[in-house]
């Protein structure tokens, strides 16, 4: 499933002027400070203009654009900061829309397309396993999502997955330092089900997207704040000069965007990856490109100086925004240790995890 | 004949990779290691000539001066092919394939590119003079110095870092041949015979045990006019076609190269279940690198996409690929050198180009960050043409 650079570029044209309209980051402050209708907003465009259904299969109602228009898409929403569940809520219509189960695509795919679904899944989907007795789970688990996400899908015992619609007083938020997208405990105790989904293929599916859109998130947000930055230091002037022009801050600049060029591959090798080796790159996309995204953000405040540490600014919110993505879907550490595995195990069955075509 | 087959890729793919196993010895990286220089000059030709005999000496060039004029698919394909049977690398011969016809084919005159192009697949080496003990980032502040005498120019001066000239033929060589103007406007480019009175090779013991370049004293050395590439005075601006000489395809084999290398390394690991597998900094870190050197062949066919047809200027690809590629290769043998542990520090000697001891291709690796542009000038381009830094 390669698709066409036409339609992506398309796409990508179409969703940076629907972002550029409507989610400054002026707007992105006003929400972090409290106004909670940038959401909203966002989500009725995404919903009337199909970015609910880019990921999702053509014979599933959806506009089959699969991983790599999901980049395109990701990439814009970090790039401005887009607060609202699409990571989640995305992750987990494309694995439905994958998986060979038909129940949870006829039951909530359209849903979820039409924009009237939030999804959340586990904030780190390699946390323990929820426990599952006599047909209810136990316990709690924290969240990725929105406290309006009315559907949610956690990891139970035996590697199942299970499809849950909690209610709003079994939620509640947490105050984290990322006000752009939240994180939420869920109470499970004795809520039952609503649908289990045995196949295997669901939970890889489901990883591989979540990191997928998390590293794709980082980069297009990584490159917002280093042309912002860099615009900044080319206007600030100190000792009469602007400050970009001293080589000590060029260098700094340069080996970021270095670093984001090779990062760019490395989310392609992520997106276009089909297989058995699908999950293992999506795994170390993830975890590189999420350091390299914290790497960045925090350097960008430093280059900002004083005004950097400011409220007003944007940098703290791209920090804030990288380390929640630091260790969404599992910690960097987690996914490189899950990929050496599963490198460890194609060299067994010897098999090349790196062909790519020539040219 | 392999080229026989170059429209039919999967045929002519067939071609080279059964010509490679019948030619490329085995063991022959650690033989090498061994040689004495003699030895090292003998296999390179050997190699070249054997190249030369299938038509695959000179095989990106023009078919008018010897070449098989290869589409660049076609050149992949044969540079990953010689990565992929880890065949010679054909250090010596980089100035010869590249440089030289990079400069001569764009500035030469007819008489200029018949004389000196056609002894390419025949053995030539070729070395470049153009760095001097004064003039390294500031290449343009150069002093050696050049002043015409009826039909010659007398040169007088020194070069350094001249990879392999001690086995050079010939040499691309810049000289200032006006004092008064502008430094970018009184330097000359020349080819210099290396067998003329007055040149001096003196090589240079490099960290890593090695002398594979040389400088250069030119003392009254006499080069005919006739050996002057583009005007006089007009030097610069030839060296900067000699300097942006197509080398992607270069990048790329060394990239494919380190892949194999790369994966050789994790299943003998995997084989004789290593104990770094198991220590979780060194696994990671192994992780990251894995990845990234698989983002690194990614960029490096970005930059073969972009060049094919049209010729660089604008791209920072190749800024890019040189400032990443050049560190990546450092840490990996960085990292490969703490694996090994206290086994890494016992010395082993190695060949520039070839996978050696971890040791000896880290230290190895410092040459590319600084050669053909140091990594701070990468940076520097970056900033400024690429992201439109001001100049300071």
């Amino acid at each position: 499933l390669v698709v066409d650079e036409v339609d992506l570029e398309a796409l990508r044209v179409g969703i940076a002027e629907v972002l550029d309209e409507e989610c400054p980051f002026r707007a992105v402050h006003r929400y972090c400070d409290g106004d909670g209708s940038l959401a909203m907003t966002l989500w009725r465009h995404a919903s009337n203009l199909g970015w609910l259904s880019i990921g999702v299969s053509e014979r599933d109602g959806g506009l089959g654009l699969g991983p790599m228009g999901l980049d395109v898409l990701h990439r814009a929403l970090g790039g401005h900061l887009a607060p609202g569940p699409f990571i989640p809520t995305l992750a987990a219509a494309e694995a439905m829309s994958q998986s060979d189960d038909m129940l949870p695509r006829t039951r909530w795919l359209e849903a979820i397309m039409s924009g009237d679904l939030w999804v959340a899944l586990p904030a780190n989907t390699h946390a323990a396993p929820v426990p599952l007795t006599n047909g209810v789970l136990r316990g709690q688990c924290v969240l990725f999502g929105d406290v309006l996400s009315r559907l949610a899908v956690v990891r139970v015992d035996g590697d199942a997955w299970a499809v849950i619609e909690p209610s709003p007083e079994r939620m509640s938020r947490v105050d984290t330092w990322d006000r752009t997208r939240s994180v939420l405990t869920v109470n499970l105790e004795g809520l039952a089900p609503s649908q289990m989904i045995e196949d295997p293929q669901f939970g890889v599916a489901l990883e591989a997207s979540f990191c997928r859109s998390v590293a794709s998130d980082s980069l297009g947000a990584a490159r917002a704040i280093l042309s912002q930055t860099i615009e900044y230091l080319k206007g600030r002037q100190q000792f009469g000069r602007p400050v970009g022009s001293f080589q000590a801050l060029k260098h700094r600049a340069a080996d970021m965007a270095a670093r984001l060029a090779v990062m760019e591959h490395l989310v392609a090798q992520g997106a276009q990856s089909f297989g058995p080796d699908a999950a293992m790159w999506s795994f170390v996309a993830k975890s590189e490109t999420c350091d390299a995204f914290n790497d960045i953000a925090a350097d960008c405040i430093r280059l900002h100086g004083g005004v950097g540490f400011t409220w007003e600014y944007d940098a703290h919110l791209f920090l804030k925004r990288a380390h929640l993505n630091g260790v969404l879907a599992g910690t960097n550490a987690e996914l490189r240790d899950q990929a050496a595995a599963q490198l460890a195990a194609a060299v067994r069955s010897q098999r090349s995890t790196v062909e790519l075509r020539v040219g | 004949m392999i080229l026989d087959h170059k429209n039919d890729v999967a045929a002519f793919r067939g071609a080279i990779r059964e010509w490679l196993q019948q030619i490329v010895p085995s063991g022959w990286a650690r033989d090498l290691v061994r040689a004495s220089n003699e030895e090292y000059l003998a296999f390179e030709r050997w190699w070249m000539s054997e190249r030369n005999k299938v038509g695959l000496a000179v095989p990106h060039w023009p078919v008018e001066y010897g070449g098989a004029d290869l589409s660049l698919a076609q050149q992949v394909i044969l540079a990953n092919e010689i990565a992929r049977a880890d065949a010679p690398a054909a250090q010596m011969f980089i100035i010869s394939l590249h440089h030289v016809p990079g400069t001569l084919i764009p500035f030469g005159t007819e008489a200029q590119k018949r004389r000196y192009l056609p002894g390419i697949p025949e053995g030539d080496i070729w070395c470049q003079g153009f760095s001097e003990p004064g003039a390294g980032s500031d290449l343009a502040s150069l002093r050696c110095r050049g002043i015409r005498d009826n039909d010659h120019y007398v040169i007088n001066g020194q070069k350094i870092w001249s990879s392999f000239s001690m086995y050079a033929r010939y040499c691309i060589l810049l000289v200032r041949t006006d004092v008064e103007a502008p430094k970018h406007a009184g330097i000359s480019f020349f080819v210099l015979d290396m067998q003329l009175p007055g040149v001096d090779v003196r090589p240079i013991r490099q960290a890593n045990g090695r002398a594979d370049f040389a400088e250069i004293f030119l003392t009254d050395v006499r080069i005919p006019a006739a050996d002057l590439i583009g005007a006089e005075n007009d030097g610069w601006k030839v060296a900067q076609a000699t300097l942006a000489a197509e080398r992607g395809v270069l990048a790329f084999e060394g990239a494919e190269r380190q892949r194999y290398a790369l994966e050789r390394y994790f299943s003998e690991a995997v084989v004789s279940k290593a104990p770094w597998l198991d220590d979780d900094e060194l696994r990671r870190q192994f992780m990251s690198i894995f990845a990234e050197a698989q983002a690194a062949r990614r960029l490096i066919r970005q930059l073969l996409r972009e060049s094919e047809g049209h010729p660089l200027t604008r791209s920072m690809t190749p800024v890019f690929v040189k400032l990443t590629g050049t560190i990546l290769t450092q840490r990996i043998n960085a990292l490969k050198a703490r694996i090994e542990g206290l086994e890494a520090q016992t010395f082993h000697p190695g060949i520039d180009g070839q996978q050696n001891s971890a040791m000896f291709d880290y230290i190895t690796s410092f040459g590319a960050v600084i050669a053909a542009g140091s990594n701070e000038i990468m940076r520097n381009i970056i900033a400024e043409r690429g992201l439109g830094m001001p100049k300071g």
